[in-house]
């Protein structure tokens, strides 16, 4: 018992347990409520949805659990097409992520330390304004009679303003621009870390430039690609803000038929139940992404 | 110390004025940032030679190395490989490969995948490609190995597979940067041996870069001593440690003795120099390019010495002091003997006895004496 306790003393639980009880606090409780809520029933009134629990009479516990909530998710093809653009939408903005991100990051990757602070420092500079204010700032540019359209027209490279505002394509535009720093950190971190000599190596071996590229920069930088992925599709997929205050009505992401389902039409067990669907939709890129981590471990676990 | 004597016989293309040198520098160097790191240097190389770039560290030699791979532009000078200019071909496009001190091998590909990257880069069918995978496996014995990943093996198994890496696209030249600094000593006493066998094997030029002067002189046929960029010295390692042109390589090379002092007479056969350190005359037998009266050192190898207790009959090449320090290394002892001068002198003893039973010992009187032929004048 006394050594119980003095192993208690120094381990490293003490450390780690204030994040987590934090966690288990605002994300597991909450969670759970949620879950709760998406197995119960309509009901007008506070809270707007039954109890789980109907009785507890003679020792007999009686829980409803109400799965309507799922099957009506499934007959409204609404649902299942704003799933499906939600992932679309965060696909193509993961894919503009990237593709701005790579050569950026690995130009970071390339330049002298005392550069490399500076254009990191430029890098998270967007981060200390507020991200309302941020997306709010791309309505100024992208409507009708926005800066990008006032420009256009006095160039003569159109006669009458685009429609741009509101539509798809600023929603993908909003999510790049918001995201890029996130696939640019983790993609930076992860070529910083790759050996040069490896390049020389394969340069020595005969590989051109471009076959060195595919060969052995790439490869190598997976991990990094795979989390900056990750961070840019989660989050991008539930997305809530960017779609609502640059897409279209015809935008149907997933945020924001979950935000018509609590607050316009307040029917919070289908909300929850969509909510909870997102998440298992999450569930399968989050466990690619800790497949990449081990890997990753794996082989510069010597290094 | 230096390479058995059937092969040196074979392998002296350098005293043949007719022969043609496989690896030519000319002239080259380069600088950084204002700094000269290899200067002027010219260089001539055999086919199949094992040529050794001895220097301390920062003395140009990697940088030399880099130039030949193609990974450094020189600033100016030429290089051409078999005949060939390759000095402005990228390092991609060049006959040449090279053995990195770290290894370099690709961490996410297997050993296999590794040896054939350079193979697959030529487009060489699949089917032969795995022939020569094989047979460079074979050669440093790595066969068990193929389908382990570089992070699943041990240095010394690293270090085989860079080889077999560097020597399956058989390159004119290879190159070799500190292939054994990242073994410990008893592996890399062993591998020196195997890398000249299989060096005579394959019978590829290798050029290799260390610090070690004790591989450089177990492994070259030749070797060149660089400081400050030039190359000070080139010969075989027997030259370089018997006769060094100048007191830097002396130095670099094993331990020397030096005396000063003045030409008193310098003759065909001889020479004559007054050295008030030893109190005594010096008398070494060959010529040297110094006018009576210069200012010259005299060396000495420590292990050339000879102690005894009683006064030997010559006059010349001998002096006494006291032993003030003796090193005891086991298979020799190290005897530093102070001069009336206040000059110490270096005698390496073989241990003839057992320690207990050694006949000189602390602050005993002995005499040094060397042969004439065994010292030489150094005038730089």
């Amino acid at each position: 018992m006394r050594m119980l306790w003095d192993r208690l003393k120094v381990s490293p639980i003490w450390v780690a347990a204030p994040p987590y009880l934090w966690a288990i606090l605002f994300f597991l409780i909450p969670f759970f409520i949620v879950l709760k809520i998406s197995f119960s029933d309509l009901r007008l009134g506070l809270p707007p949805y039954g109890p789980l629990i109907e009785s507890v009479e003679q020792g007999v516990l009686l829980i409803k659990l109400n799965f309507t909530n799922y099957t009506f998710v499934g007959t409204d093809s609404l649902y299942l097409l704003s799933y499906l653009e939600s992932f679309l939408i965060a696909l193509l903005g993961t894919a503009g992520c990237l593709l701005l991100g790579y050569p950026l990051a690995y130009g970071l990757s390339k330049t002298t330390p005392r550069w490399r602070t500076i254009l990191l420092m430029l890098i998270v500079l967007p981060f200390w304004t507020s991200f309302l204010l941020r997306v709010y700032a791309w309505i100024g540019i992208l409507s009708p009679h926005g800066v990008l359209n006032n420009l256009l027209l006095k160039c003569g490279i159109v006669s009458a303003p685009l429609i741009l505002l509101n539509t798809t394509f600023a929603t993908l535009l909003g999510i790049i621009y918001c995201y890029l720093p996130f696939m640019v950190l983790p993609l930076y971190t992860s070529l910083e870390k790759i050996d040069y000599t490896l390049t020389e190596a394969a340069y020595d071996l005969g590989a051109r430039p471009f076959q060195v590229f595919l060969k052995i920069i790439l490869p190598l930088s997976f991990p990094g690609i795979a989390a900056g992925s990750m961070l840019v599709l989660i989050p991008a997929m539930g997305e809530f803000v960017i779609p609502e205050l640059l897409g279209g009505s015809q935008t149907l992401m997933i945020g924001k038929i979950l935000w018509n389902e609590f607050f316009t039409n307040h029917d919070w067990p289908v909300a929850s139940a969509l909510a909870i669907l997102m998440l298992c939709f999450l569930i399968i890129p989050l466990s690619i992404f800790q497949h990449f981590q081990e890997r990753q471990a794996r082989f510069w676990n010597e290094n | 110390m230096a390479r058995r004597a059937k092969n040196s016989q074979k392998m002296e293309p350098w005293q043949d004025l007719a022969a043609k040198p496989y690896i030519q520098l000319e002239g080259i160097s380069k600088s950084f940032r204002g700094m000269l790191t290899v200067d002027d240097v010219n260089l001539s190389i055999f086919q199949g030679e094992f040529f050794s770039l001895l220097g301390p560290s920062g003395c140009g030699k990697t940088t030399l190395l880099r130039i030949l791979a193609g990974f450094e532009a020189p600033d100016e000078g030429k290089i051409y490989i078999d005949g060939i200019d390759v000095t402005h071909r990228p390092a991609y496009d060049r006959p040449v490969n090279m053995m990195f001190q770290s290894y370099a091998l690709f961490p996410h590909m297997t050993v296999e995948q590794n040896i054939a990257f350079g193979l697959k880069q030529e487009r060489i069918p699949k089917a032969e490609i795995k022939n020569r995978v094989q047979e460079v496996l074979h050669l440093v014995q790595m066969e068990k190995f193929a389908t382990r990943y570089p992070h699943q093996l041990s240095g010394g198994q690293r270090q085989r597979v860079a080889l077999a890496r560097s020597l399956v696209k058989r390159p004119k030249l290879l190159l070799l940067d500190e292939p054994l600094a990242a073994l410990d000593k008893r592996l890399r006493e062993e591998t020196q041996f195997e890398l000249v066998n299989i060096q005579e094997e394959v019978g590829v030029t290798f050029i290799m870069v260390t610090h070690d002067q004790e591989e450089a002189m177990t492994m070259s046929t030749r070797l060149g001593v660089m400081d400050h960029g030039r190359l000070r010295q080139i010969g075989t390692p027997n030259e370089i440690y018997e006769y060094p042109h100048s007191e830097y390589v002396a130095d670099f090379i094993g331990s020397m003795n030096k005396f000063e002092g003045n030409v008193v007479e310098n003759e065909k056969e001889y020479v004559l120099v007054d050295s008030p350190e030893i109190g005594g005359e010096l008398y070494v037998t060959h010529a040297v390019e110094a006018p009576v009266g210069s200012y010259v050192k005299v060396a000495i190898r420590p292990e050339k010495v000879m102690m005894t207790t009683s006064a030997p009959s010559s006059k010349r090449n001998m002096t006494k002091g006291i032993v003030k320090d003796i090193g005891y290394l086991g298979d020799v002892s190290i005897y530093h003997v102070e001069l009336q001068s206040g000059k110490i002198v270096l005698a390496t003893q073989p241990n003839l006895v057992r320690l207990a039973e050694r006949p000189v010992t602390w602050e005993d009187q002995v005499y040094l004496s060397w042969r004439a032929e065994n010292s030489i004048v150094l005038t730089s």
